[in-house]
């Protein structure tokens, strides 16, 4: 394999670290994650299909541009992140209090679960766009009066009604994660300025 | 057989004698230990660890603390600290006293060499060490000991009365490292199972013999011995908290919160151990130190070689505490 890509060591990292704490270790519980992660995208998913939801070429546009747009926040975020751990790190030049040695610690592994969430959503955005992209298929296969190609198209279309649903749900559910660490990483800066 | 050195850890916290919730050390060293004209959380915490630790050997006034029935006695008068990590350690001395005890050369058991009086203190050497987090509420108190001597209930004694002296209630209780326990609970074999009832109603009392009746104190132990399992069969035997089910009910014994339940063990090198069988058959076992930590040729710690020792188990106590993260790469 080509290493050069590390997409499916970043999904790994990331879903790892929505199980870890800010000590860096695994939470034993695996249900609250499974539940948010999996779970709530597939039941919500799954009622949008069963109640005729759609997406029409007009709505994938606003979300392949919404997206976009979120995807360019993500890399600026990226730097921020490793620019305030730098932040952190060098406290640790004239500081040699178990106290900050800890703090520096459990904000490297905050920092690293951040940024590896962080490249997943990109990664997970991307799909997005692909996806949205690939709903149109219609338009660029042959047009056929065949009742067999019909009911396979319709499939397919279903199909990625609900594949696009279920990421976009992880998508949304990874958005509020990391604004939950925007949040402490915030806070505690300004505490750190005190 | 040589002299055995023991370890008790203890996990400790302090309130506020008016309050529910344990106070982080940080507050009350910056409450109790800073001087007038000085602002609160601007003085160096080293500081604030010199002062505190100081004012606890002064309340010694460089003399022995005897227990409540004087029979032992100890004495701290000097400490070593690593302050960044908020650690303090140091030798105290302890030993018996209130009786005379004679000093014989062991070849001539008629002729005194000398004597110790009542009033002195045959003492020992002992390690101590303090873990005081500054930003945390739970600490650790080391204290060793020896098989046969041991002056951990009396420093627990004088601790707590110092924080007391300052209004503040010192909770603690003990602590064995998990690796510790598991360690001991594949090797150990329990060989005796004793269950305890402190408190018996006045129909109980009556009912064992009239001649019990008035005495509120009676205590009962139960003791099973003669048998031994490993921990596995032992755990495999429990039944609802309970490891003898028999109806013991005229005793009062039968509900597993009304009685104590202590199992003695013996690990792999024949030394034995007691520990309270609590319902999620928790153990406590006793720590022995390795005999190399002991000063070559003594049978005293060496203070550099048990300083590292329980540097180490500290560093094991703080992760399963939580309190230390895990390393980064």
């Amino acid at each position: 394999m080509w290493t050069k890509i590390k997409v499916w060591e970043i999904r790994k990292d990331a879903l790892l670290s929505l199980r870890k704490d800010y000590n860096g270790r695994v939470v034993k519980n695996k249900s609250a994650f499974l539940a948010y992660y999996y779970l709530i995208p597939f039941l919500i998913s799954a009622t949008f299909l069963l109640i005729g939801v759609s997406i029409n070429s007009e709505i994938s546009n606003y979300f392949i541009t919404a997206i976009s747009i979120f995807a360019g926040l993500f890399f600026n975020l990226l730097l921020v992140v490793a620019d305030k751990l730098n932040v952190r790190k060098k406290m640790l030049e004239n500081d040699k209090n178990e106290e900050t040695i800890n703090y520096v610690k459990k904000y490297t592994h905050f920092s690293e679960q951040l940024i590896s969430q962080i490249s997943y959503t990109i990664v997970i955005s991307l799909s997005l766009i692909v996806l949205m992209f690939l709903i149109h298929f219609k338009t660029w296969l042959p047009h056929s009066n065949l009742d067999t190609i019909k009911i396979i198209y319709r499939l397919l279309k279903y199909i990625l009604n609900g594949i696009i649903f279920y990421v976009g749900m992880q998508f949304i559910i990874m958005l509020f994660i990391i604004l939950s660490s925007m949040y402490v990483m915030l806070l505690d800066d300004i505490k750190l300025r005190k | 057989m040589a002299h055995t050195l023991k370890l008790s850890i203890y996990c400790f916290s302090i309130r506020d004698r008016r309050a529910k919730d344990h106070i982080i050390f940080k507050e009350f060293l910056n409450k109790h230990f800073i001087l007038e004209g000085e602002i609160k959380y601007r003085v160096n915490k080293d500081e604030l660890y010199r002062r505190f630790i100081q004012s606890f050997i002064d309340t010694f006034e460089n003399k022995f603390i005897k227990n409540y029935d004087k029979t032992k006695a100890f004495g701290v008068n000097s400490y070593n600290n690593i302050f960044p990590e908020n650690l303090i350690d140091g030798m105290i001395n302890g030993g018996l006293t209130g009786i005379e005890q004679d000093i014989y050369d062991p070849s001539n058991s008629s002729l005194v060499e000398n004597t110790i009086d009542k009033e002195k203190v045959s003492a020992l050497p002992y390690y101590y060490k303090i873990w005081m987090p500054f930003d945390s509420s739970l600490g650790i108190l080391m204290v060793q000991s020896y098989t046969e001597m041991g002056v951990t209930s009396l420093f627990l004694d004088k601790f707590k009365q110092f924080f007391k002296l300052k209004e503040y209630s010192f909770d603690y209780e003990r602590h064995v490292p998990k690796d510790y326990k598991e360690r001991f609970i594949k090797k150990s074999t329990i060989k005796e199972i004793a269950l305890l009832k402190t408190k018996l109603s006045k129909k109980a009392r009556t009912e064992l013999n009239s001649l019990f009746t008035d005495f509120e104190g009676l205590k009962i132990k139960i003791t099973i011995t003669g048998f031994k399992l490993d921990v596995d069969s032992f755990k495999e035997g429990m039944e609802k908290g309970k490891f003898v089910h028999s109806d013991l009910s005229s005793l009062e014994i039968g509900d597993e919160s009304n009685y104590e339940t202590v199992a003695t063990y013996e690990d792999e090198s024949g030394r034995e151990s007691q520990a309270r069988v609590s319902k999620n058959l928790d153990i406590f076992p006793t720590i022995v130190l390795n005999e190399n930590l002991k000063v070559t040729g003594k049978e005293f710690p060496d203070y550099v070689k048990i300083q590292n020792h329980t540097d180490s188990i500290l560093k094991k106590i703080k992760v399963e505490l939580e309190y230390s993260p895990e390393d980064v790469d």
